[in-house]
Parts: C-alpha cells; sequence; structure tokens
C-alpha cells in the first residue's frame, strides 16, 4: 500500500463518498491529492532500497513455502 | 508560538473523516492558528515501520516534517501513532546528526532538507500545555454530563523521558481535559492497557489483539459508562470496530459509544454530532446523543 498510494491506508470508495456528505473535499490534503508528493514518496522509497528489501522478503518467503 | 500544519496521516482522513472535519471545527472555534499541510503521506507507522526498516521510517517521516518547517510551522497530529513517529524521528534527528546526515542524503534526491526547527505537537499535550482545562473550559456551550472512560492509549505517554507529561502509571492530563467540558472520568482498572491493536499485533495476530481489546472492553463496561474517549485513530478503530469483530468472533457483546477527544470537544462546543462525523444511524450512538439531549433539557 505505502509502495503505491504513500499510505498504509489509502482512501476508498466509501469514504470518498462519506467525505463529501460531511462536507469535505472528496480527497484529502495528502499525498492522495498531490501526484508530486506521491513521486517524491516513491523516490525515497527507492533510495531506501525499501522496495528491494519487500522483494527479497517475499522471495525468502516463497523459498520457504517450496 | 509557531503556528500549526494539521497532519492527518492514513486513518482520519481515509476511514474516519469525522475525526478531521471535528478537529478542524474545534480549532477554528478556539482560534486556533492551524492550516493543512500539503502533500503529506503516511508518518510511516511506527510499530510496523520502525521496525522494519528504520531508514526507511526516519525518511519518510523526515520528508513530513520537512513539509512543515518549509511553511515554517510546527506539526500538530492527532493520532498516537503519527505523534510516536514524528516526535520521535524529530527528536532523532535533532540529537543525532549522523542521522540527519544519512536522511538528508536521501532528501537530496527530492530537493528537500531536513533543518529540525520545528516542534511535534499531539492536540491532547497541545491543548493541555498551551490552553489548559480552565481555558478550555470557559469555550464549553454545552455542559457534558455523562461518565467517559479516558483511554490514552501508548504511544500518547510512552517513552516516558521524551513526552514529558508527568507520571505514565496514572497521568491525569487527558482526564482534565474530559472534565473540562462537564463530564466525569471515570476509573477503571486496566485504564492504561494497550487497546489491543499496536506494535503490529492487529496486523499480524488479530485473535489475540482481540481478546486484549475484550478484556479492556469489560473493565470499562462494569465502569457504566456512556461512552469511551480516545486520542488516536488506531485505537479508536479497535475499541469500536473492536465491538462488532468480538461480537462475531466471541458472541460477546459491547454497545459503547467511541468517541475521538475532538468529537466529544465538538460536541461540547456546541456542534451537532452529525457535522462531527458521530453516526447516530447506529444504535448506541443514537442512544448517546438522546442522552446528550435529554441533559440539555433537565
Amino acid at each position: 500500500m505505502l509502495l503505491e498510494y504513500g499510505h498504509a491506508v489509502p482512501i476508498n470508495e466509501n469514504n470518498r463518498e462519506k467525505r463529501v456528505n460531511l462536507g469535505l473535499e472528496e480527497l484529502p490534503e495528502t499525498v492522495q491529492k498531490y501526484a508530486d508528493g506521491l513521486e517524491e514518496v516513491k523516490t525515497l522509497l527507492k533510495s531506501c532500497a525499501f522496495e528491494k528489501l519487500i522483494e527479497d522478503i517475499e522471495s525468502g518467503a516463497r523459498e520457504d513455502k517450496t | 508560538m509557531k503556528g500549526l500544519s494539521l497532519f492527518l496521516g492514513c486513518l482520519v482522513p481515509n476511514r474516519y473523516p469525522g475525526i478531521e472535519l471535528a478537529t478542524k471545527l474545534c480549532l477554528a472555534k478556539l482560534d486556533i492558528d492551524c492550516t493543512d499541510l500539503p502533500g503529506a503521506s503516511c508518518c510511516p507507522a511506527p510499530g510496523v515501520f520502525r521496525s522494519f526498516d528504520r531508514t526507511t521510517w526516519l525518511t519518510l517521516a523526515s520528508r513530513n516534517i520537512v513539509l512543515s518547517e518549509q511553511m515554517e510551522r510546527d506539526m500538530l497530529t492527532i493520532c498516537n501513532g503519527c505523534f510516536s513517529t514524528l516526535a520521535d524521528v524529530n527528536h532523532c534527528i535533532k540529537e543525532d546528526e549522523s542521522a540527519k546526515k544519512e536522511v538528508n542524503e536521501h532528501l537530496e534526491k527530492i530537493g528537500k532538507e531536513l533543518k529540525g526547527n520545528i516542534d511535534v505537537r499531539h492536540i491532547i499535550e497541545f491543548l493541555y500545555e498551551e490552553y489548559g482545562p480552565e481555558k478550555i473550559a470557559s469555550y464549553v456551550e454545552r455542559q457534558l454530563d455523562i461518565r467517559v472512560a479516558v483511554h490514552y492509549g501508548c504511544h500518547l505517554i510512552k517513552p516516558t523521558k521524551d513526552r514529558g507529561l508527568g507520571n505514565f502509571e496514572r497521568p491525569t492530563f487527558f482526564d482534565e481535559l474530559v472534565t473540562a467540558l462537564g463530564a466525569t472520568s471515570v476509573e477503571y482498572p486496566d485504564k492504561m492497557a494497550c487497546c489491543g491493536a499496536g506494535g503490529g499485533v492487529r496486523s499480524s495476530m488479530k485473535d489475540r489483539s482481540l481478546k486484549m481489546t475484550e478484556a479492556k472492553l469489560s473493565r470499562i463496561k462494569e465502569a457504566e459508562v456512556d461512552c469511551i474517549v480516545n486520542s488516536c485513530p488506531f485505537c479508536h478503530m479497535q475499541l469500536g470496530d473492536g465491538q462488532s469483530e468480538i461480537k462475531e468472533q466471541m458472541e460477546i457483546e459491547y454497545e459503547i459509544p467511541v468517541l475521538h477527544y475532538t468529537q466529544l470537544l465538538g460536541l461540547a462546543l456546541g456542534f451537532p454530532g452529525e457535522m462531527l462525523g458521530i453516526d447516530t444511524e447506529i444504535e448506541k450512538n443514537k442512544k448517546f446523543m438522546d442522552l446528550l439531549d435529554a441533559g440539555m433539557e433537565s
């Protein structure tokens, strides 16, 4: 989730609607609304080798199962 | 004192937007200078990311802090988990030059630099330290004649050496903010126990986390309160939605309304429940609002 959306818990349809019904903007003032901000997060995750860490763990988990 | 930027995190805007609105309404009514913080991401969550990869945790949190530094504002959090990450990272980079240097090497790739010149606040400690219960009480338009179980949550008070909020076994600051609204903060056993969700327990051991929650809810129920008040959307979810999950898994029924402090404060400041995201289509919430209305009429 973090790699794709910049949030551990991203917005969903139900809560987009809930926000509008409350009178809030459909998307909050976070990376979900700002594509350039999300790109920055993705750049940092790459710089920290977070994606590779996830891939290594997932491939390790797969090997454990075989 | 600097102005504030509101750090939303994940759960508040994406699952409990009523808490976001309640916070904004309360801050405006209290004349607190607080603006949005455009482009912030997940804090990232302390239980999972700090233990999983410290460099990523430090770097992403630092980017969020830089956004607020660029606005020359301190950050205001409304979540204990976000407070834990952002306050701890902010403390770390102010104290540890090598950590700051490492973080800035990553931030350089997006054209940003962390200076370490702002503070991170949590709304509960901010209201207590900067306003105090007496000043909060002076804003109250609707005395809340109810019995409340206060749930502090872990990250608001620990690590105690960094938080500086007094006694961590029997703290009173949150209770005082609740009683300022006319409510009674009811003591109950194991008050300082975890809600059951934190530290990645809900994600990795759901059944065990719900057992912890059930133990806490049983103590709260015995105290015969009208609602639970928390300062964290993760605790809010565990103590609130957890009641439905406990009913399903253990066939034990709890019907205790759960509110974030900003929602309770909003009620006391005169806002209607529906503006604060208190869903009265849920029976327990309707009973709670009826109780408040009855108290106003008598």
